[in-house]
Order: C-alpha cells, then sequence, then structure tokens
C-alpha cells in the first residue's frame, strides 16, 4: 500500500482486530497462566516498517488501552510499550522493511523489546507489593518475553514466504 | 527560533519519546481511575458482549482437566451430601433449642461466567450479570466449593471479578481448626500463601484456611482452600504456609455473588491507613513529634537551670545584704 492514509486506517483496523482477539482468543492459548503479548508485537511491527516515531505512538495507544481495561495504574503499561518499542525503532531501515519483517531479526528483535517492556511493566507493578522482583520477572517476565517472541514467528512466516 | 523548530524536528523521535514518556508519568502520578470509569463501563460491556457471543467456543485445553475435576467433585460431593443432610437436621435442631438465628447468611444471586481475561499475571472473570441484576463492585464471588473473588468493576448487564489469585490480594483468613489468624496473599502460581502466622502457633498441613470476622470486603467462614505445605524458614518467626484454593479456577462456569456490599467507610478508613503506612507518614508523624517533644523539654530544662541559676544568685545577694546589715549593727554596739 502505497498511500500513507489507508496504510495508518489499514494499521489501525489490525489493532482493533488484536485487541479482540487479545480479549477473546488468547486465553485459549494461554500455558500455565502465561499469555502472549499480541499488542507489542503490532506494536514492533509498526515501528519496523514506519518508524520509530509511528511506531511509539502506536506502542503508546496500545498501552494505553491496556492499562484502561486492567487494573493497573494508568500510564505504566503506555510507558513499558513505548520504550519497547522505542528501542525497536533503531532497527527500521527505509526502504528494506520487509528484509527486517520477513527474516530471524523480527522475532530477534521482538524478544529484545519484549524483555525491555516487561522489567519496566514489572517494576511499577510490584511496586507497591512485597513480591521479589527479580523471582516474579524470571517466572513471568522471561515466559511471557519468550512466548511473544514464539508467537511473532507467525508474521515473519508470512512474510517470508511473500518475499520468496 | 527557527533554529529550535529545526532541532525538534531534526531530534523528532526524541521529542515524541520526551512527551509521552512525560506523558505516561503524568498519567501515573495524576490519572484518577474514578474518572475513566464511563469509559472503563464501556470497555467492559463491550468485552463481556464479545465473550458472551464466543461463550460457546469450546477450550481444547481444559476440557480433560474439566471432565477429571468434575468426576473427583461429584464423588466428593455425593459422599458430603448424606454428612451434610445429618449435620444440617443436627444444626436446625440445635438452632430451635437455643433459638439462635444464624447471622452469617446472606442473600446471594448465581451468574455465569462468559469469559475470562488474561492480562499477564492478572486473572479476571467476565460475569452475565451487572447492575440491573443487583450486581455492585466490590460483592463477594463465592461458589459451592469457596471463596473465587470479588466484583472489580460492574456494567448494566456484565461484570468483572477480580479473582483471589492477584497481587493486591490480601484476606484475613484463620485456619478452620485452631482458629489461627494469618492474611492471605498471592506470589504468583496457582497457590497462596497464609503469611503473618507465628512459629509458635498450631498450624499443620491439611488446615482448611477460612474467611476471618476480621475481613473487612469478605463474610466470615468462606473455604479459602487447604495448607499443603508448612515450611520453616529460618530466617523469620512466622511460618511459611503454601495453600491450595478450594476452587478450581480452570472449570469455573458458574459462580454465586454475595448481595451484599463491603462497608464503603470501614474500606477507606483501613486503605487510608495503609497508604499512610507505605509512605512511612505515622512513623514521620511520630518521630516529628518525640523530636519536638524533646526539643521543647530540653528548653523547659533550660529555663529551669536559668531560674535556679538566678534563684541562687539573689539568694547569695539577700545573705550578703543580711550580713553586711547585721555587720555594722555589731561593730557600733562594740563602739
Amino acid at each position: 500500500m502505497n498511500n500513507p492514509v489507508l496504510r495508518y486506517i489499514a494499521y489501525a483496523i489490525a489493532a482493533l482486530l488484536l485487541a479482540v482477539a487479545t480479549v477473546v482468543l488468547v486465553p485459549f492459548i494461554a500455558i500455565d497462566g502465561i499469555v502472549p503479548d499480541v499488542m507489542l508485537i503490532w506494536a514492533i511491527w509498526v515501528a519496523l516498517n514506519e518508524g520509530q516515531m509511528i511506531g511509539m505512538l502506536a506502542g503508546f495507544g496500545a498501552g494505553l488501552l491496556f492499562d484502561m481495561v486492567s487494573a493497573d495504574v494508568i500510564g505504566s503499561n503506555a510507558l513499558a510499550k513505548v520504550l519497547a518499542v522505542f528501542v525497536a525503532g533503531y532497527f527500521y531501515l527505509e526502504t528494506r522493511e520487509r528484509e527486517m519483517t520477513g527474516s530471524l531479526r523480527f522475532p530477534m528483535i521482538t524478544m529484545l523489546s519484549a524483555l525491555i517492556h516487561n522489567v519496566i511493566y514489572y517494576f511499577f507493578y510490584l511496586r507497591p507489593t512485597e513480591i521479589d522482583f527479580v523471582q516474579f520477572f524470571l517466572r513471568y517476565g522471561l515466559l511471557t518475553a519468550l512466548y511473544t517472541t514464539v508467537l511473532s514467528l507467525i508474521p515473519m512466516l508470512i512474510i517470508s514466504r511473500q518475499k520468496d | 527560533m527557527i533554529r529550535i523548530l529545526e532541532l525538534i524536528v531534526r531530534f523528532k523521535e526524541y521529542v515524541v519519546l520526551c512527551v509521552l514518556v512525560a506523558m505516561s508519568f503524568l498519567l501515573m502520578t495524576f490519572g484518577n481511575a474514578a474518572k475513566l470509569r464511563g469509559f472503563r463501563i464501556i470497555l467492559i460491556s463491550g468485552i463481556g458482549f464479545l465473550q458472551e457471543s464466543l461463550a460457546w467456543l469450546p477450550n481444547p485445553l481444559t476440557i480433560l482437566s474439566d471432565n477429571a475435576a468434575l468426576r473427583e467433585a461429584n464423588y466428593r460431593l455425593s459422599r458430603e451430601v448424606a454428612h451434610m443432610r445429618r449435620a444440617a437436621a443436627e444444626n436446625e435442631r440445635f438452632r430451635a433449642l437455643l433459638q439462635f438465628r444464624d447471622s452469617s447468611d446472606y442473600a446471594v444471586r448465581p451468574a455465569r461466567i462468559v469469559g475470562r481475561i488474561m492480562d499477564k499475571s492478572r486473572y479476571y472473570l467476565t460475569l452475565n450479570a451487572g447492575t440491573l441484576d443487583s450486581v455492585f463492585t466490590g460483592m463477594p464471588i463465592v461458589n459451592d466449593q469457596g471463596l473465587v473473588g470479588f466484583v472489580y468493576s460492574s456494567a448494566l448487564h456484565h461484570a468483572i471479578v477480580q479473582t483471589i489469585l492477584d497481587k493486591d490480594t490480601r484476606i484475613a483468613a484463620k485456619t478452620e481448626r485452631s482458629r489461627v489468624n494469618g492474611i492471605i496473599a498471592w506470589e504468583g502460581g496457582t497457590n497462596l500463601y497464609l503469611t503473618n502466622v507465628a512459629k509458635t502457633e498450631d498450624v499443620h498441613e491439611g488446615d482448611i484456611v477460612v474467611t476471618s470476622d476480621y475481613s473487612s470486603r469478605y463474610p466470615a467462614d468462606i473455604t479459602i482452600g487447604r495448607i499443603i505445605e508448612k515450611k520453616d524458614e529460618p530466617t523469620t518467626l512466622f511460618w511459611k504456609l503454601r495453600v491450595e484454593p478450594a476452587v478450581h479456577f480452570s472449570s469455573l462456569e458458574y459462580v454465586f455473588v454475595g448481595l451484599q456490599s463491603p462497608d464503603e467507610e470501614r474500606l477507606l478508613v483501613e486503605e487510608l491507613l495503609e497508604k499512610r503506612l507505605k509512605r512511612g507518614d505515622i512513623n514521620k508523624e511520630t518521630s516529628t513529634r518525640a523530636r519536638e517533644a524533646i526539643r521543647e523539654a530540653n528548653r523547659l530544662s533550660r529555663e529551669a537551670s536559668k531560674e535556679a541559676a538566678k534563684e541562687a544568685e539573689r539568694q547569695t545577694i539577700r545573705d550578703s545584704l543580711n550580713k553586711l546589715r547585721q555587720t555594722p549593727s555589731k561593730d557600733s554596739s562594740d563602739e
């Protein structure tokens, strides 16, 4: 899609569908309470296709939506997603977007961003409690990041097949 | 001005990052959840509608465990029914004899679970009952097995339940056998922990844990779970008691909403105290008062010693004057 307006509309529709899928379908693929962060994959995808700035705005929007639904401190999810996507945005290469999203670099970037996201998110999540951060992060943060990375292989494989 | 604009355009990514981070921190500091209530209600209604319309989808991962849990529950319940019948008859007789009114009875309303929301390590349930069915925020949620959680938020036709498997869980609880009080908390995973139980207390593995009378949110004597592990940690004075919840959260389909809202005033007062304790205001206040008292005592003692010194000086002068008065009269008498 060459028209940027149409492209942004497509991103918005994709975000809406993914948000619905997160609420309705993600519990079906939960493994021992661990669920992947689909919206983070979407925000990273936007950052790798449109650049750091648009990606950060997408991450902020997705994070804020989650803050509204959950009982977390409003803004904590948004902050974590903005910073995670900011890091992912460094890997944006203009005119070579498909090279990034259609190769193994995409899941690697997702892993890095998911780890950054979870460190920030769980820091604010556990701050008012006495739960040990390191133990909790190793149990939930790492596994969630790993599951998110595994799920990011799906869009990577689709793009890689299209490239071929 | 043009140079500033050029700089902003050149480093626009960093400017946007700073703005978004600042906005996030502002939301975290000043973001009032109460102001977003309307927006949240719309979201919850939407989520509830979506989940209800897709509730027919079977979850293959839980079907096997559901069946096993149901069979086990069926066997256990059939044994318990006979026992309960005897106990109920006996109970009725005693009540009639003592003209004792059962104060723990409270009205309940059945509700169906139409969806589950898993967000990181939080676990919510969506009910097909809302404010139109007299289901309001804060009401306890139970089932035949025990305590499930409480209504976190309620819309017209749907309500979101925050289960006890949540990091914010703090429930005043006691063991059914020895009536030892403690606090139920969650630290991740599928089990809970009974905390603040001293090593001198009489608790055993297998003891049933129920809600205590001190609980501000839940009625007393609702089963929470069973102690499955009692660990002696040498560094603390308390037992580490792992509690298996009585409720099988993976196979939950129907629950009961306890139609009694918690005492808002009590909750507010306890919440305020907790916040102040966390901030350390009370300790600060106490130490400030203590410092002021010490300062005041020092001032008074300094004044007292000054007064005493002055008084001693005055006395010395008075004595000297008396001596002087007496001395010339003696001399004159001698002359």
